[in-house]
């Protein structure tokens, strides 16, 4: 019998999941606003939480990491009349359980709940590592702690896992930390980086092949997915794997045997699967550039990686730790930070994730030679000349603005996400572009020094016509 | 891009030379011959995206490379093992190399690789310049 919370200042709403769970066998509590739904939650012990968006007294969104943190870490649900894909995908990507819309079918209801108190059963029933190995990832904030999370339940599991995420966010040190903790982590852990295997290579590499089996195969070679045998295979950069190897690859995942290029014997293994992306797989699915059932295949588990510029809270952590590693490595002093050197990396909005910050860390303990502190002047200048740009575009956007309305006029204790902030300033500054240049996207560039792929990118993502 | 290469002297080094020679100018290229000198180049910052081309002779000469695996975190690695035994193998995979091979080959998989590296690397640094230019 599992304890579920229904947070909704609807009343019917309440009492319609309220009477499902009991119809179920569950007991079910019910609470009108957000205090009161969070201090329920704190003192009992809820399996599920039903979360409203819109309460009387705040946004069940905002709410959901304080939900997910109380002693029973409860699976949330998100329920809302309003449909907002923006909010949907932040609630799945910060760890919800689904997110359902009002009304909702009697069936809709009953199948989400039975589902996430069975991942929660299966969840409690597996011992997930106590204290996590994850060497090299470095971060406290609420997107790293469900990342965690995810790292900790793909070790427990068998599943295949896809790792989704930005070029240079850490895709391999997650694999790396799933293996780590996994039960065969004292077997081999084998690398395949599809982005550096020519086409012609792949099956070679990946199946191994008999003596004769081409011009050049002078000999029997091993494949690396017998190397990996009763181990973990890593499939980084998944997304450049021929189609044409897919298929063969497909069958190896389906029915763990192959056959080595020109070999007549078929070969069984048996290998933890990770892949990793930095690209769209399901667009690519749809425009046949990756078989569909592969992906389908791989992405039975997948774990998100955050861009550096959604977890900025971890910047300050990121940079000690990388900044003392690379001192260790070169033999020198550790370095202290200035405030307004933090400030400056935290301008910044870091395209190329926690490597470029490595890479800015290094160049700047270069610059910095045996000075104690690290100052923003001791950045490589083109990140300085970056952040005074956005610096004096800001400025101006604030003076001149198409929307006068100022986001962080006083309004007591509340202030919006930095990432709402940057959005709303960007759309602004679009709008302003937009109407000094006349139309003319050529101009429209030249005035922004954004390149014409940046320009229409920003431009679709705020539905903004030129 | 740079390559540094790590390879002390033997018949099978001199093919990796040969490979790599046409590849790349010289000033995209390091040469080392001992893990004393290795550690020394990888405790100096590398100014550009380097890739690490190690070559050891030995399965001892491998596990030494092991020894120094915190200063090649960071970097993509190409690795010709020196024999096709599990133990040197099972060592192979602990540095996490982007591409392995055996050093009784023509080498011209590790060749092919490089290619596809560089290629990358300039489309990679085209795109930069064009988003943020």
């Amino acid at each position: 019998m599992a304890n579920i919370l229904i947070i909704d200042d609807d009343k019917t709403v309440n009492e319609v999941f309220a009477e499902i769970a009991q119809e179920l066998g569950h007991n079910a509590l019910s609470e009108t606003t957000l205090k009161k739904g969070l201090e329920k939650a704190n003192k009992g012990d809820f399996d599920i939480v039903v979360l409203d968006v819109r309460l009387p007294d705040g946004d069940g969104l905002k709410a959901l990491p304080d939900i997910q943190s109380v002693g029973s870490s409860p699976e949330v649900i998100i329920i809302t009349g309003y449909g907002d894909p923006d909010g949907a995908e932040l609630a799945i990507k910060n760890g919800a359980w689904d997110y359902i819309l009002k009304p909702s079918s009697m069936e809709n209801i009953i199948l989400t709940l039975t589902r996430a108190l069975e991942y929660r059963a299966e969840k409690q029933s597996k011992q997930f590592p106590v204290v996590l190995k994850r060497e090299g990832i470095i971060g406290s904030s609420q997107k790293m702690n469900v990342t965690f999370e995810r790292i900790a339940q793909a070790a427990v599991s068998k599943a295949n896992v896809l790792i989704a995420g930005e070029t240079g966010t850490g895709k391999e040190l997650y694999a790396r930390a799933i293996h780590e903790n996994s039960p065969v982590a004292n077997r081999r852990f084998v690398v395949v980086d599809c982005a550096v295997l020519p086409e012609s290579l792949v099956e070679s590499t990946l199946f191994g092949h008999e003596k004769g089996a081409f011009t050049g195969a002078d000999r029997a070679r091993e494949g690396l997915i017998k190397q990996a045998d009763g181990g973990t295979l890593f499939l980084d950069e998944v997304g450049e794997l021929p189609l044409s190897s897919q298929k063969a690859f497909l069958r190896i995942i389906q029915e763990h045997k192959f056959r080595p290029v020109g070999g007549r014997r078929e070969i069984e293994v048996e290998f933890r699967l990770i892949a990793a992306t930095n690209r769209n797989l399901e667009e690519m699915a749809d425009t046949g550039q990756f078989r569909k059932d592969l992906l389908y295949r791989l992405r039975s588990f997948t774990i998100e990686s955050p861009p550096l510029m959604d977890r900025m809270e971890d910047i300050k952590e990121l940079s000690v730790y990388y900044s003392n590693r690379l001192c260790e490595t070169y033999e020198a002093e550790t370095k202290g930070f200035s405030p307004e050197f933090i400030e400056a990396l935290n301008l910044y909005d870091w395209p190329g994730n926690v490597r470029e910050l490595i890479n800015t860390l290094e160049e700047t303990l270069s610059n910095a030679k045996q000075e104690p502190v690290l100052y923003p002047y001791h950045l490589p200048i083109n990140i300085r000349a970056k952040i005074k740009r956005d610096f004096v575009n800001t400025s101006s956007n604030k003076k001149d603005s198409i929307n006068p309305v100022d986001p962080l006029e006083d309004k007591g204790d509340e202030i919006m996400k930095m990432k709402d902030f940057r959005e709303l300033m960007e759309s602004r500054y679009l709008k302003k572009l937009i109407l000094i240049s006349g139309g003319s996207k050529k101009d429209a560039c030249n005035i922004s020094g954004l390149s014409r792929t940046r320009l229409f990118e920003l431009l679709k993502k705020y539905n903004i016509d030129i | 891009m740079v390559f540094i290469i790590y390879k002390p002297s033997t018949n099978n080094s001199n093919k990796l030379q040969r490979k790599i020679e046409p590849l790349v100018s010289k000033t995209q290229v390091e040469n080392y011959s001992s893990i004393k000198d290795i550690t020394q180049r990888l405790q100096r910052p590398m100014k550009e995206e380097v890739v690490g081309i190690f070559m050891p002779s030995s399965e001892k000469d491998l596990s030494d490379l092991l020894s120094i695996n915190h200063l090649v975190k960071d970097i993509r690695i190409i690795l010709v093992l020196p024999d096709r035994d599990e133990k040197t193998i099972s060592i192979g995979h602990s540095l996490r190399p982007r591409f392995l091979t055996y050093a009784d080959g023509d080498l011209s998989d590790v060749a092919a690789v490089m290619i596809k590296m560089m290629g990358n690397s300039r489309e990679e640094q085209n795109q930069r310049g064009e988003v943020y230019a």
